[in-house]
């Protein structure tokens, strides 16, 4: 279970601060389940590879969400500097020490269940325990600062916590500025992404006010976590004809190889007993965990095509963070960027990695814009940096 | 004004050009011989998919930095504590995929174009100014400009045109050079750059990457987008390739772009100072790759004639200067006195070879070739690169000029001449129907030197059964000349769609699709392999959404499907009818 530093927020600029590290958590989970999905394209796991598809796009929709919910309370995404991309091997950003290291790597039932599934714990997964409160977002108002101070006196935060959090401080705000004849929801429209050629309407639309910034949240901690007492994602909450499981089922069903289905006579009520889920291992590229562009030599052809890898990766941050402030059609723009980023992270996979006998190249996602230059144009920029 | 005009700056370094190479066989594309080793690499016996099966059609600009600038009163820096714009880059987008390289067609490879291509002046993350690169066919090919190398790797060619949609943020540039070129150009830039060197070898690091030199100027309306309107020297031996030049009026000055003229190789054993294992030190020769200086260049004005010329010696070209080719991008430039000047506007350019004038005695014409000689009264199509569908028009602008000024009131005349341009053996027949291509014989130049000829498609009713529609060439000259008076290189090439019949594209099956993704499947495998399977009923239908949005885009687009754009209207509209059928289905069905 990934638990997030709690932190004192007393005023909307501290809420908007939150709301990016939201962005930033969101976003930072995505290049390794596109990693392992990547090491699956043109095997015959394509079951597995559908799952984390599937997983991924959620995780882009929550992307989605979280920028829009940020940029309804007036704030501005930022997703186009280097710091806005993780280290990998590292912990996920936001996140307290609690030993997980997130790594890029192929697929493997262990990364599954070693990260994958650590990343998306819910506080209590169903197997493991039952009983908590159904409803987390309680809307009386006179329970709200109690809540609040609940919540603020917790040394750490689940995920699901921190949305919770953020939901109740939202409504705070809004309520004390509402009895000014105020309200927080300053952003404007125009700059909010509802393309729903990428997702439907009932689970991107545009965050305008507290009812639908709670349902936008909502979408987010159900989509990932589940409720505590049913597994799969509530109907309201995902694509018409869609009955999937929360994020961490998902990864569990790919763990035990089998579908999660409903079973009566299974204690909890559920159980991995439906169409199996196979996994081919001797088919998935023998790709070097962790790779850097810095690890290729200049003259390689790995390093030409991580390095064509990470600035195609750049230009899908910058388009999104166009996207984000203020051109919302630049989605597709960012969307025809995501196709070649997988055609790029194939053609590494299929280079032998240098020095490394034995194991394939791999994508770095590395912001490259200004390790892009070359030693002489770094200097001219310094210099003009001088002058200007 | 062009490139070639002030403000100017040039800049080299190298692109990218991942094209995909299976459709570069015409017989690959009949599916029912299709197999699956036409998606192999070749190897020493096959063919196969030739060099880059796994091509994206991907067009990169890469490492490219500006090497120098010539202000509007012609002065020149190539000094970065001059102007800070020096050492900068030309790049490409930063914000969407990158542009895309295609053939027109497998049987007219000859006219590759550039889509899609952003370009943006700037470091880092830091754009001074962005546009859009209008597409563009490369010209001026030739296959023995490399001497060391061979194939594709010794050619080179060059792309002209503009980049317009300008987007400016210069404030803090404090670069001279750029607040002259807003000021000189706000709207669009003209931009030519020559590519060579390029590596097909996909065993080596430099894959499929190439040598690129290039300038960038103002640009204004009257003028073509893909040449100057200046003067035009043509070649007279096979070693060098075409040159242009222009008369700067403002300056005085011609301006001569060798950029594709001359021949690299291997050039020199240049002495080089080393310190040996005991300290010594030691000259050891290297060979080194460079322009071939064989010839003494001198630019002229001949206001002899041919048979009996005579030389006005403008100056000796410095081709053989350090640097010349990747710092002045092949541009020199000459001063004109005022008797030049004047002679030089009824008086045709040269560029000649002084093998025994080492003293500089000009006047003995035995000892000088001419190497390229003006080709005074010229005519060049704007765009001569054509895709068509039936009962769509085209214009094509025609430039004609006399010593680079417009030639008015002169007729151009047209003819098809597809056999001897394009024809190759065991392939399908080219040019035919001759009806479903026409255009008028004949078209007059106005004041300004331009005559436009509207081109008609019809259907050509598939006369190449496996590949969609037909090519034709088309050749031009001025009244009572030739084509060879022309480049022949800027030929018209022209691709008819074929039609598809209306109840067809009103109500596709997927059986009426299948034969048109099974030929993206085969001929593209990078898509099939990477992203989706498309000759797959279920996975066309299950990715109805997405793949909607990729045939539904513009056809500039660099998301554009299929990135080769050889899809005619109607198969178009028969995929996008089939795939809103799909979707409005699933709809009913959720």
């Amino acid at each position: 279970m990934i638990l997030l530093k709690s932190i004192q927020i007393d005023s909307l600029a501290g809420l908007r601060n939150a709301v990016q590290t939201a962005i930033v958590l969101e976003h930072a989970t995505i290049p390794p389940y596109l990693t392992a999905m990547f090491s699956l394209a043109n095997t015959e796991n394509t079951k597995i590879a559908g799952l984390i598809h599937s997983v991924v796009i959620e995780e882009m929709l929550h992307l989605t969400i979280a920028c829009n919910l940020l940029n309804a309370i007036g704030g501005k995404p930022v997703l186009n500097k280097p710091n806005f991309v993780p280290t990998y091997p590292g912990p996920l950003p936001g996140g307290v020490e609690n030993g997980l290291i997130v790594p890029i790597a192929k697929f493997s039932k262990n990364l599954v269940k070693n990260v994958f599934m650590v990343i998306e714990e819910p506080e209590a997964p169903i197997d493991i325990k039952l009983g908590k409160s159904a409803n987390a977002f309680a809307d009386l108002t006179s329970k709200l600062k109690a809540r609040i101070e609940e919540l603020q006196g917790k040394e750490n935060l689940t995920i699901g916590e921190y949305y919770e959090y953020l939901t109740l401080l939202l409504e705070l705000f809004e309520i004390t500025a509402q009895l000014k004849g105020e309200t927080v929801f300053t952003g404007a429209i125009e700059n909010q992404v509802v393309d729903n050629n990428w997702f439907p309407a009932n689970e991107l639309f545009a965050i305008t006010d507290l009812d639908s910034a709670k349902k936008a949240i909502a979408i987010i901690v159900d989509q990932g976590e589940g409720t505590s007492t049913d597994p799969f994602i509530e109907s309201e909450d995902e694509g018409a004809g869609e009955h999937e499981p929360a994020h961490y089922y998902r990864f569990e069903e790919i763990y035990k190889g089998k579908e999660l289905v409903i079973d009566p006579s299974a204690e909890v009520g559920y159980s991995y007993s439906g169409a199996v889920i196979p996994f081919f291992p001797e088919q998935v590229p023998n790709m070097k965990e962790n790779p850097k562009m810095s690890d290729y030599p200049p003259n390689s052809l790995a390093y030409l095509n991580s390095k064509l890898f990470n600035y195609n990766y750049t230009n899908l941050l910058n388009s999104l963070h166009e996207t984000f402030n203020g051109a919302p059609a630049k989605l597709s723009n960012a969307m025809g960027s995501m196709y070649a980023l997988r055609l790029y992270a194939l053609k590494l996979m299929a280079l032998p990695a240098p020095m490394s006998p034995g194991f394939v190249a791999g994508p770095s996602y590395e912001y490259v814009s200004k390790g892009d230059l070359t030693e002489k144009e770094v200097s001219t920029l310094e210099a003009n940096k001088v002058k200007r | 004004m062009s490139y070639l005009n002030t403000p100017r700056l040039t800049f080299s370094g190298r692109f990218q050009s991942d094209v995909s190479t299976v459709n570069n066989d015409p017989n690959h594309f009949n599916n029912a011989t299709f197999q699956s080793s036409f998606q192999d690499y070749q190897d020493e016996k096959n063919a196969n998919g030739w060099w880059n099966p796994d091509g994206t059609g991907n067009f990169r600009l890469i490492d490219l930095s500006i090497q120098s600038v010539t202000y509007l009163d012609g002065s020149s820096t190539k000094d970065p504590k001059v102007d800070p714009i020096i050492g900068m880059s030309i790049m490409d987008t930063d914000s969407r995929v990158a542009g895309k390289m295609v053939d027109l067609d497998s049987q007219q490879q000859m006219v590759s174009e550039i889509w899609g291509l952003i370009v943006r002046i700037g470091i880092g993350d830091t754009t001074f100014v962005k546009g859009d690169y209008e597409v563009a066919a490369f010209t001026n090919i030739w296959f023995n400009r490399s001497t060391d190398k061979s194939r594709d790797a010794a050619a080179a060619a060059t792309y002209q045109s503009v980049i317009k949609n300008l987007e400016w943020s210069i404030e803090n540039s404090g670069s001279r050079y750029l607040k002259e070129l807003k000021e000189t150009s706000p709207e669009n830039l003209s931009i030519q750059f020559t590519v060579d060197r390029y590596n097909g070898d996909h065993t080596s690091p430099e894959f499929t990457l190439g040598r690129m030199v290039g300038a960038i100027g103002p640009v204004f309306a009257e003028e073509p987008v893909h040449h100057i309107k200046g003067r035009q020297l043509f070649k007279q031996v096979s070693t060098v390739n075409y040159a242009m030049a222009i008369v700067d009026d403002k300056l005085k000055k011609v301006v001569l772009n060798l950029s594709n003229s001359l021949q690299f190789g291997i050039a020199a054993q240049k002495p080089l100072d080393i310190i040996d294992a005991e300290g010594k030190p030691e000259k050891i020769a290297t060979a080194t790759v460079g322009i071939i200086e064989t010839a003494n260049l001198t630019l002229a004005i001949n206001t002899g004639t041919n048979e009996n010329p005579d030389y006005t010696y403008l100056g000796r070209i410095n081709y053989d200067a350090p640097g010349w080719y990747e710092q002045d991008a092949g541009i020199c430039t000459f001063d004109l006195s005022d008797e030049n000047y004047a002679s030089v506007q009824e008086n045709p350019l040269v560029i000649l070879d002084y093998k025994a004038s080492q003293n500089n005695v000009f006047g003995l014409n035995e000892n000088i070739t001419p190497m390229w000689q003006e080709q005074v009264n010229y005519v060049v199509a704007d765009t001569y690169v054509f895709r068509m569908n039936p009962n769509e028009k085209a214009t094509v602008n025609f430039y004609a000029t006399r010593f680079g000024k417009p030639l008015a009131n002169t007729s151009i005349i047209s003819q098809f001449d597809t056999a001897n341009l394009l024809q190759a053996p065991d392939n399908p027949i080219l040019g035919v129907p001759l009806g479903a291509l026409k255009y008028k014989a004949a078209v007059t130049t106005d004041a300004e030197g331009i005559a436009s000829m509207e081109l008609l498609a019809s259907d050509p009713k598939n006369p190449r059964v496996f590949i969609d529609g037909q090519l034709y060439a088309i050749t031009y000259n001025l009244e009572g000349e030739f084509f060879a008076d022309c480049n022949p290189s800027n030929f018209i090439s022209v691709l008819v769609f074929d039609s598809v019949d209306p109840k067809i594209i009103a109500k596709p099956t997927w059986s009426d699709l299948q034969p048109t993704m099974q030929l993206f499947s085969n001929l593209y495998p990078i898509m099939s392999k990477g992203v989706f399977k498309l000759a797959n009923q279920e996975v066309v239908d299950g990715h109805a959404e997405m793949l909607k949005f990729v045939f539904a885009k513009e056809v500039t687009d660099p998301n554009y499907m299929p990135v080769t754009r050889d899809l005619s209207k109607d198969k178009q509209q028969m995929i996008l009818n089939y795939l809103d059928a799909i979707l409005k289905e699933q709809k009913a069905n959720a």
